[in-house]
């Protein structure tokens, strides 16, 4: 029987990288999940998340986005911005599985040419910087531009690589 | 084409238990994992908060004070609230375990259980009516040592009646 969430596009990271971009969203499927386990950087950083069109990530200042976030310290906060360009995505992930980063992401309405591309997604962390904390986002952004979408891309802030990471795309089947 | 959300096992509550382990659920084929949580507790009034420990590589259940977690309780008739933990011997999971037909459930991913260099890192959300008022809750939480873990147990501080979890890996295939 086939299944109904299904493998679009992987990518392992197993030596530093500046970026990874898991692109493949099509009109085949409706909504699409990314899973993000265990990412690491080569220095500690703050992941981001930018929206690509035709493999191409966005750099325009169209990005909204709100969240909760989850922590051990003190007093959940909130994150909201908009006309961003890009998305703020976690916070001080480290350099080992020890503070690593690991999300779920849902896209909707990507390869729809005349909506806008939202995500939600749910995310944890150890950060590994003066924080010292469990951390988590609880939120969902947009691209406020109504033009087809194909995928995501995922970097660090501060421009550290992509020291490890497995970060893959599926479909919900229809 | 095959599917990439593979169903590894279902775990029943039998009798009237306090707990119920999912041991033997986690390994090399996955690095994540997703669960259904539906519990239920034997009698009405006795509802109580889910709580969960993990199970090491030797089938011990951990109960060392090595777990963080922290939970936005989403309450439908009274603001929101806060619970969080460092150093606890357990997860606080969500979900109020009460025994009305409308109860609980929840979904919770786990991430690298069976990579002994990281530690394990578990989201849920869940809800929940108690006496009425739904309860929503959004959990992250830490097991705070590098190890291998090939279960997970969940626990009341009174007992349940009924319920099932269903463990699944999400595959790369």
């Amino acid at each position: 029987m086939a299944g109904s969430l299904i493998k679009i596009d992987e990518e392992i990271v197993t030596s530093a990288v500046a970026s990874v971009s898991l692109l493949g969203i099509d009109s085949t499927y409706d909504v699409y999940m990314v899973k993000l386990n265990n990412v690491f950087a080569s220095a500690d950083d703050d992941f981001k998340i930018r929206i690509t069109k035709s493999g191409t990530p966005q750099t325009d200042s169209n990005y909204d986005r709100a969240s909760k976030d989850l922590k051990t310290s003190g007093a959940f906060g909130n994150t909201a911005g908009t006309n961003q360009n890009l998305i703020d995505f976690s916070a001080g992930i480290g350099t080992s599985g020890t503070n690593s980063h690991n999300a779920i992401i849902y896209c909707f309405n990507f390869a729809n040419a005349s909506e806008y591309s939202f995500i939600t997604n749910e995310n944890v962390t150890m950060r590994n910087d003066a924080a010292d904390e469990l951390f988590g986002f609880q939120g969902g952004a947009v691209h406020t531009v109504a033009s087809a979408s194909d995928g995501l891309h995922f970097f660090n802030g501060s421009a550290n690589n992509i020291a490890g990471g497995t970060f893959t795309l599926y479909g919900l089947a229809k | 084409m095959a599917g990439s959300l593979e169903f590894i096992n279902s775990f029943e509550v039998t009798g009237t238990v306090q707990f119920l382990d999912c041991d033997n659920i986690f390994s090399d084929k996955y690095d994540v994992y997703y669960l259904t949580v539906a519990l239920k507790e034997s009698s009405p009034g006795n509802d109580q908060w889910i709580y969960t420990r993990l199970i090491d590589n030797s089938g011990t259940v951990i109960t060392a004070s090595e777990y963080d977690y922290a939970q936005l309780n989403l309450i439908s008739n009274a603001s929101f609230t806060d619970t969080r933990a460092v150093g606890a011997n357990g997860i606080l999971f969500g979900g109020i375990g009460y025994s009305d037909d409308t109860g609980n459930s929840a979904g919770v991913y786990i991430y690298n259980p069976n990579d002994s260099s990281s530690y394990t890192f578990l989201q849920a959300q869940s809800g929940s009516t108690v006496s009425g008022t739904l309860w929503g809750g959004k959990a992250i939480s830490v097991h705070k040592s590098a190890e291998t873990i090939r279960g997970i147990r969940f626990y009341t501080i009174n007992y349940w009646g009924s319920g099932t979890v269903r463990v699944y890996g999400l595959a790369s295939n």
